[in-house]
């Protein structure tokens, strides 16, 4: 398995072993960062797919900066964390130290993976939210063609098909434009 | 209060998952504050029964006033976007309020005194629009989290990044404040490195302050969520441009006819305009204290970096202070251009609209235009056309307040006392600190 990577933490010799383990496996290290401003610059510049943050990055500020990173949705995380875990919120990825190449590499893979999977899920269902924004809105304007020229549904539907042939415009764009003109038309009489 | 307001916002609060309100007002100074509280106390705060100790905030610092109400203002609600996950917080701009037995409106709340001058333009039949143009610069922060003056797009400290930051942190606060139901008309790069600009549309002065307040929450906010820090001090570096607020305005009839348009004069501007005009240019160096209120405003208000630094106004000049820009019908409006982001949006539009007011009562008629470069014009060229210059410093810009009773009064005598009390302090701060500048010129020398 392949993957970028940023690794966070402020002590530079634990940084340096878990840059070396990924890099020895396979993966590319594309920064190694030791303060959350500076590491959220990074990310935002650098397009990784995860990024290992100890906690107790700029005294505690680590699980602030892995909340922005899971909240903006810029890449998968996997927390670092002492030996006391009764204060994590547990509601990502995390790791207790100290790190070693076995825990390292099984825990990074699998949080590539389902990043992967989340990204692809995300993708799909944008898709399929646009796809049901736009059943609405065609429906909506099916409706009102239907009313106002008292045609049948796929009359209706073929009229819509038409405008957006003849305009290069998506069904949708066309519904809207269609039912805009209808609303102009409505105000005027 | 509007029952069918709080209600409205009492469902939204359960359908977002909303967890937490903070309930905002501002000092004189125009800093942020809020109260947190959970969901549960809503109600409670709605009908206007929340108290907060008074006595800590700039400006309200009188003990006898310690407990103030804070009265919630429904149609201001917004769910703050960027906290999702562990559960939503929204927000509330409130009003703040004396204790019993009277519960009226804190004299030295800088909102509710922008309601009264808001109301007197409503008594003469008129409506303020504002539009306010934000800048702001954003630097990076070293590893403790101050901010450094680099600019992110300083070429050089981020050679390797393929996109530019900065721009990247502006499209995420754009987002973020049409989240929050702003519309914005423009953003974008300013002229000096790492200076950005968003506009967001015009609306009633009340608000657009509101507005203004939550704008600069929000670049904050999103600015450190990109590892970057925004500010909005007027003038952060010598040399360069400084940020200002640039505040379109108009006056409107109340229901919405633009009254600065008169299609029968040869520039198309109305007599009230031009008494509006005539208005703010009576009051600019006694209103320049609020619009322009720190030590370091000053320095942006100086010849050669498209800031206004002489009192006058032009269709065409950008040195002028007020320009009035080439659009009529329903958009003529004139552009006041010497505010910086650092004021109190609640003082600032209170003292412009108050004078522009005045202006209209007693029929003031603005100098002629100047459409030449006044930055170039001779002190005796500039005398004979009777331009005045904007105060050079805080502390004349606060002597000029003094002097100014209009402005006074539409402070009202206990947010006037408080702040300038406030400023005189932070001048006499300013003065006996020795500046780096002065150990550089003078420590070999002398």
């Amino acid at each position: 398995m392949s993957g970028k990577v940023i690794v966070a933490s402020a002590v530079s010799a634990e940084r340096k072993l878990i840059a070396d383990i990924l890099r020895r496996a396979g993966f590319q290290v594309m920064a190694e960062t030791s303060d959350a401003s500076h590491t959220l610059r990074r990310i935002r510049s650098l397009y990784c797919d995860l990024i290992i943050i100890d906690k107790g990055l700029d005294g505690g500020k680590g699980s602030k900066l892995a909340e922005i990173v899971t909240q903006d949705q810029l890449a998968a995380v996997i927390l670092l964390v002492d030996n006391d875990i009764s204060h994590l919120d547990r509601k990502g990825h995390y790791l207790i130290k100290p790190v070693s190449s076995e825990k390292i590499i099984p825990a990074v893979e699998s949080a590539l993976w389902y990043w992967k999977r989340e990204s692809e899920l995300r993708a799909r269902i944008r898709k399929l939210e646009e796809k049901l924004e736009t059943r609405i809105v065609i429906d909506k304007v099916k409706g009102l063609l239907m009313d106002v020229n008292g045609w049948s549904e796929s009359e209706a539907h073929h009229f819509i098909q038409k405008e957006a042939m003849n305009h290069s415009l998506s069904l949708r764009q066309a519904a809207l434009l269609i039912a805009e003109r209808l609303a102009d038309a409505k105000r005027k009489s | 209060m509007n029952n069918a307001q709080n209600a409205s916002v009492i469902e939204k609060v359960k359908n977002n998952g909303v967890r937490f309100i903070r309930l905002q007002f501002t000092d004189v100074t125009g800093v942020l504050k809020n109260v947190s509280i959970p969901a549960s106390q809503l109600e409670k705060a709605l009908e206007g029964e929340l108290m907060f100790d008074g006595s800590s905030i700039e400006g309200f610092a009188r003990i006898e006033e310690s407990d103030m109400y804070l009265i919630p203002d429904p149609s201001t609600f917004a769910v703050m976007p960027w906290r999702p996950a562990s559960g939503a917080v929204a927000r509330l701009i409130c009003d703040v309020y004396t204790p019993e037995p009277n519960k009226m409106p804190f004299l030295g709340d800088p909102r509710s005194n922008l309601k009264r001058i808001v109301q007197q333009a409503e008594d003469m039949g008129y409506v303020m629009n504002a539009g306010p143009e934000c800048e702001f610069f954003l630097f990076t922060v070293d590893e403790e989290g101050n901010p450094l003056i680099h600019t992110q797009d300083e070429a050089g400290y981020f050679d390797l990044a393929p996109v530019d930051l900065g721009e990247d942190a502006r499209r995420d606060m754009v987002c973020t404040l049409e989240d929050m139901g702003f519309e914005i008309e423009a953003s974008h790069h300013e002229v000096a490195p790492g200076q950005h600009e968003i506009d967001f549309k015009y609306g009633p002065a009340l608000r657009v302050a509101d507005d203004i307040a939550t704008f600069k929450l929000v670049v904050r906010t999103i600015a450190q969520r990109h590892g970057l820090h925004a500010t909005f001090m007027a003038k952060p570096i010598a040399g360069i441009n400084g940020s200002g607020m640039h505040t379109h305005q108009s006056l409107s009839t109340l229901d919405g006819q633009n009254v600065f348009y008169d299609p029968d004069t040869p520039n198309q501007l109305s007599d009230i305009a031009r008494w509006y005009m005539g208005g703010i240019i009576k009051h600019a160096r006694g209103l320049t204290a609020i619009t322009n209120p720190t030590v370091n405003s000053y320095k942006r208000l100086v010849p050669g970096y498209e800031a206004p630094v002489y009192v006058a106004w032009s269709e065409q000049n950008r040195s002028a202070l007020i320009r009035v820009p080439a659009k009529r019908g329903a958009s003529t409006r004139v552009e006041v251009r010497h505010p910086d982001p650092t004021c109190n949006p609640y003082l600032a539009m209170a003292v412009m609209l108050a004078s522009g007011l005045d202006g209209i009562k007693n029929k003031i008629e603005p100098p002629a235009s100047i459409d030449a470069n006044i930055y170039r014009m001779s002190q005796a060229e500039r005398e004979r056309l009777g331009i005045a210059s904007l105060p050079g410093s805080l502390a004349e810009a606060l002597q000029a307040l003094d002097e100014d009773e209009l402005i006074k009064d539409a402070l009202g005598p206990h947010i006037y006392t408080k702040y300038v009390e406030s400023k005189w302090a932070e001048w006499e701060r300013f003065c006996l600190e020795v500046h780096p500048w002065e150990t550089k010129e003078y420590l070999r020398k002398f």
